[in-house]
């Protein structure tokens, strides 16, 4: 006790020193499968040293259903069905490529305005898509008005597709060579086959410049924010050649710089008779991965605006037999989802349904990424990353 | 609750109290699938689900009254669902939303979803529908607090002795 | 405008590898088992094919549980496809090769195109493929403790047989009908 009191043993605070380094130990922290942030169920381990994320380990599952063995039970078109739900905020971009990769083993063609109704509702289904990932990903960063903002907007893009199909965000509009009669324009008969409601037209044009308007309104809102910026630019930046090799797609792929959009490979939907911008990123961080997404709402607008002025008349179906059955063969069909390249590689062995049907979706091969990106990141980062990759569990664990 | 339990509460008292909480359901937030996008609808502007007295985004579990089971549950996830179930105090409801948290819905054979919510933990309100409309899910709210309100309170903590189903 | 592969593609591609079916659009190499990954090399650097899409297999069996069994018999085995393409014009082309049903067993991807990692991790919990020189060959989507490779064609959906489809039952009867069989 005296030498404490006898001040002049104490030394001081400024001339002591720490002699040993600090030794840190990896803390183990699991996230999800219930957390706001893992867009579902996602979990993921992660081994962190401080601030820093060691390693990342994501464990899947918790939201697989069993697609690929529940279509060898059903039949084509109760396929269909099942293939809404599988990235359920795109529900109509899903049916695609099934019902391409089917019409093509039957050598079947669905009319030009089928076609261009299509073309129309998957664009709808792209912007609804990239609106909800524009709120979503503005709230994790931590800002709560786009969210607000972006759902009422999605709003009027599902009021649109509501009126045409019947339903919200699972349509379920698509038929094995055409589409399914329009729902809001009252009922159908043998002789009188609805289209598409009245109005409808009018009705796209002004939504879709409401759209446009919103994506201006989100460029200052979100895009002109310095904590935005500071929290996703130079973030998470994915290289060109990291990205194919995961076979990353869509437009994470594109926010890297490689300019490949499956919309300009295809000759299933009639994407050659409009003209539109495919937007590519510099850097393939995060703000470019949002910045991309936000230009193709623009995009998206501008192609439906150019589709309802160039609608072709005619029918809505083609003729196909009662009951459908596929002969034997197999086709891979891709095509352009908003999260990236979704492909279906049927295998039909003359059946009423598929032998096999392997699905290839985008977000599986999109998070896939998740441990080599993480790595070495700092902590808060981690939802900024995975937030900016806009995946869809349904669309990760089918 | 001793009290409550064994005489029960007389009924202006308790229909004050049932009408309080079922302005007050604090909602906490489970969203598997599809539906979880209806949620989201729900909970924004257009429909806002909080004129209804609902408060959505507890911190967690331990702070919430309400349960929107909405989506898919898998087998994989059925453990962590009744956790968090476990974890909510009492009084609890649960609203199963859609029909796969129903009856398993358009994966009724599959071989990895759970066939209905209510093989796990017991539930209130069944809101059909793939996915219901944000309306639907708004109904069944009204329908859990008409629930509420004319419940017993002693028939209340008596049955929470039982085990769940 | 061409959904998959450009002609030159096609040629070259046929000039290198000794079968080659071009069915629907779709390109399909068929390899043995031995050359699976000398086969991605060539692709990935004689043809700049870098990106790499998706690995998965098909169970070809005559008995099958649930569904329809193929139209002509086969002989058992697996099929495993990889797909690969490139992201410049678009070429895409699909890598097959058969491999015997018991002791399944095929070398890893994983050093040519990392992303194989969790496509190899499914097909193996999935049908029970072995991936030789896989760092994490561990299930993926089922829970740890369940038996059984889903996607085989033997697997039986157990609910379909406690259970018939409920859309094979008729609508019930009008009422009218009902009050007939009472009387």
């Amino acid at each position: 006790m005296d030498d404490i009191l006898n001040t002049g043993n104490v030394p001081y605070v400024s001339e002591a020193s720490v002699s040993v380094e600090i030794e840190t130990e990896d803390m183990t922290l699991n996230i999800g499968p219930q957390h706001p942030s893992t867009h579902g169920v996602l979990r993921l381990v992660a081994k962190v040293d401080g601030e820093k994320i060691s390693s990342v380990e994501p464990v899947l599952g918790y939201m697989h259903r069993g697609y690929e063995k529940l279509a060898e039970v059903r039949t084509y078109p109760q396929i269909t069905t099942l293939v809404n739900r599988i990235d359920w905020v795109s529900g109509f971009a899903n049916e695609i490529p099934f019902i391409a990769a089917t019409e093509k083993l039957m050598e079947i063609e669905a009319p030009e305005r089928a076609k261009h109704i299509r073309l129309i509702l998957t664009e709808m289904a792209r912007i609804a898509s990239h609106f909800v990932f524009n709120g979503a990903y503005a709230l994790e960063i931590g800002a709560l008005t786009p969210i607000f903002l972006a759902m009422e907007d999605r709003e009027r893009i599902l009021d649109l597709i509501e009126s045409v199909t019947g339903g919200r965000f699972h349509p379920n509009f698509n038929r094995i060579g055409g589409v399914k009669p329009a729902a809001g324009s009252g009922p159908t008969t043998k002789k009188n086959v609805q289209d598409l409601p009245a109005g409808f037209y009018q009705e796209t044009r002004d939504a879709m410049e409401k759209v446009l308007e919103a994506v201006e309104r989100m460029e200052d809102l979100v895009g002109g924010n310095e904590v935005f910026k500071a929290r996703t630019k130079g973030v998470g930046i994915i290289s060109k050649e990291l990205a194919e090799e995961y076979g990353v797609s869509g437009p994470i792929l594109r926010a890297s710089g490689v300019k490949f959009d499956l919309r300009t490979q295809t000759d299933f939907l009639p994407y050659d008779k409009f003209e539109y911008e495919i937007p590519v990123g510099e850097n393939g961080d995060c703000y470019d991965r949002w910045y991309v997404r936000l230009l193709e709402m623009r995009e998206s607008a501008k192609i439906i605006l150019q589709a309802i002025d160039s609608m072709p008349s005619g029918p809505l179906q083609t003729k196909v037999p009662k009951v459908i059955k596929v002969p034997k063969g197999r086709s891979y069909v891709r095509t352009e989802n908003p999260k990236g390249e979704m492909g279906y590689y049927v295998i039909s062995e003359g059946g009423l349904g598929p032998y096999r049907l392997k699905i290839r979706t985008p977000s599986f091969s999109n998070i896939s990424i998740l441990p080599v990106l993480l790595e070495g990141q700092l902590l808060p980062d981690l939802i900024a990353i995975m937030g900016s990759l806009d995946f869809v569990l349904g669309d990760v664990d089918r | 609750m001793g009290v409550v339990d064994k005489f029960g509460l007389p009924k202006p008292i308790s229909s004050v109290l049932n009408w309080a909480r079922s302005y007050s359901l604090w909602y906490f937030q489970f969203g598997l699938a599809c539906c979880a996008i209806e949620v989201m609808a729900v909970s924004g502007p257009r429909h806002d689900f909080m004129r209804l007295g609902i408060i959505p985004l507890p911190a967690s579990p331990r702070q919430a009254d309400l349960m929107v089971v909405a989506g898919t549950v898998t087998d994989k996830m059925a453990p962590a669902v009744k956790r968090l179930y476990d974890q909510m105090p009492e009084p609890k409801y649960v609203i199963s939303m859609g029909s796969c948290s129903n009856s398993g819905g358009p994966y009724w054979d599959s071989y990895s979803v759970t066939k209905g919510v209510d093989q796990l933990i017991p539930v209130d309100v069944y809101v059909p529908g793939c996915p219901p409309r944000p309306e639907a899910l708004q109904e069944g709210i009204i329908l859990l607090q008409e629930k509420i309100r004319g419940e017993d309170m002693k028939e209340k903590w008596k049955a929470d002795q039982n085990e769940p189903v | 405008m061409n959904l998959s592969s450009s002609a030159e593609f096609i040629e070259s591609i046929s000039t290198k590898f000794s079968s080659v079916e071009n069915e629907f659009d779709t390109l399909k190499i068929k390899v043995k088992p031995e050359e699976w990954v000398e086969t991605a090399k060539t692709l990935k650097e004689e043809f700049q094919l870098t990106y790499f899409s998706w690995l998965s297999a098909i169970d070809w069996e005559n008995e099958v549980s649930v569904g329809d069994p193929p139209k002509e018999s086969v002989s058992p085995h697996f099929e495993i496809v990889f797909c690969l393409s490139e992201s410049i014009e678009g070429n895409v082309v699909l890598v097959s090769t058969e491999i015997e049903k018991e002791d399944a067993m095929i070398p890893s991807l994983i050093e040519v195109f990392a992303g194989s990692n969790w496509h190899e991790r499914e097909a193996y919990e999935m049908f029970g493929i072995e991936f030789n020189n896989h760092p994490n060959l561990t299930k993926m989507y089922l829970p740890d403790d369940y038996e059984g490779n889903p996607m085989l064609k033997s697997f039986e959906l157990i609910s379909r047989e406690v259970k018939p489809w409920p859309g094979e039952v008729d609508v019930e009867g009008m009422p009218e009908n009902g009050s007939k069989e009472g009387n």
